[in-house]
């Protein structure tokens, strides 16, 4: 018995000796494998552009209703991991420079600095209040924090007394 | 419970990644695919383990990984298909001296990587004198000479 290498209908055909295969199936795994491939080269293209934290997917800007509140963030987190969030807050120099994060955000997120030092820390059932020396121009607040929940995590931003910028997370687990 | 969420997500990640990346690449360890297997491991440790650095998560970890081997084994014993679908399952790349082509390419083995396995096994010297190589589950190549 001569196989024949080139008939397609020969090639295919499970054999029984010396063993038991099962073509049908190792074809359907060979297609799996390759179904695989793809989701791990789709993978790998959405991480280069953000998908799963810092890339241009990622990075968006909220306001506030008044414009005097930029928070630019990335929207995919890593639950534990650090992360940035800048906050632009352009208050004219009468007013207090103060900014206030709602109680779901000081919940999902462990802050963990404050550039620059907030002169006054208070915690309220409206969430932590931090005020800032006035600079007379606008104020770049840098913040460190680290998601401690999972999945969605939203909040809001609000000046002393203007309308508030809402932050949509997503923290991958 | 955060210990066997991480341990059973990550078990079941590798088990789907080795199983996708395919046998031919990661059973025949080649000094670089060992390094990297180190690599591998280095990065899953952190996802693995979290900030909880203590001698009772790294023994649930442990626990968890070893339980889901054994579900899977005790899975695979009882759905054969599955062990079948997860295992892989051996298949003939060589009958009477006539490479099977289409399926050599299929399953990424070319008559080098055959005629290698031919002369270290066995002292064969040509296709011909090959009556059967079978590509194994393990990813080796088994050769049966010709009497």
């Amino acid at each position: 018995m001569l196989a024949d290498s080139d008939d397609p209908e020969k090639t295919w055909e499970s054999r029984s000796y010396p063993i038991t295969e099962d073509m049908g199936l190792q074809r359907v795994t060979w297609r799996i494998e390759r179904a695989g491939w793809a989701v791990l080269a789709m993978v790998t293209l959405a991480a280069l552009l953000g998908a799963f934290s810092e890339g241009p997917l990622s990075s968006t800007t909220a306001t506030g209703a008044d414009g005097r509140l930029e928070v630019h963030y990335d929207r995919f987190a890593h639950h534990d991991a650090g992360m940035r969030m800048e906050i632009v807050l352009r208050e004219d120099a009468a007013r207090q420079a103060a900014i206030r994060l709602s109680p779901s955000l000081t919940r999902g997120f462990s802050i963990e600095t404050i550039h620059p030092a907030p002169a006054e820390e208070s915690g309220g059932p409206d969430g932590h209040t931090y005020v800032f020396k006035p600079t007379g121009g606008p104020l770049r607040i840098q913040i460190d924090l680290r998601p401690r929940q999972r999945w969605l995590l939203r909040g809001e931003i609000a000046t002393a007394d203007g309308p508030p910028a809402a932050v949509t997370m997503f923290a991958y687990p | 419970m955060d210990a066997v969420l991480r341990a059973g997500a990550i078990y079941i990640f590798l088990l789907l990644l080795f199983r996708i990346s395919g046998r031919r690449t990661l059973s025949e360890i080649t000094t670089f695919d060992f390094v990297l297997l180190l690599i591998i491991g280095e990065a899953t440790q952190q996802g693995l383990l979290g900030d909880d650095f203590s001698v009772t998560n790294a023994l649930l970890i442990v626990a968890t990984l070893i339980v889901m081997d054994i579900v899977l084994s005790l899975f695979k014993e009882h759905v054969p298909i599955a062990g079948k679908l997860l295992d892989g399952m051996p298949m003939v790349l060589v009958e009477n001296g006539q490479p099977l082509r289409d399926r050599m390419k299929k399953a990424r083995v070319d008559e080098y990587d055959i005629m290698e396995e031919a002369r270290r096994a066995q002292g064969l010297e040509r296709m011909d004198q090959i009556k059967y190589a079978v590509l194994e589950v393990s990813g080796a190549i088994s050769i049966v000479p010709k009497d």
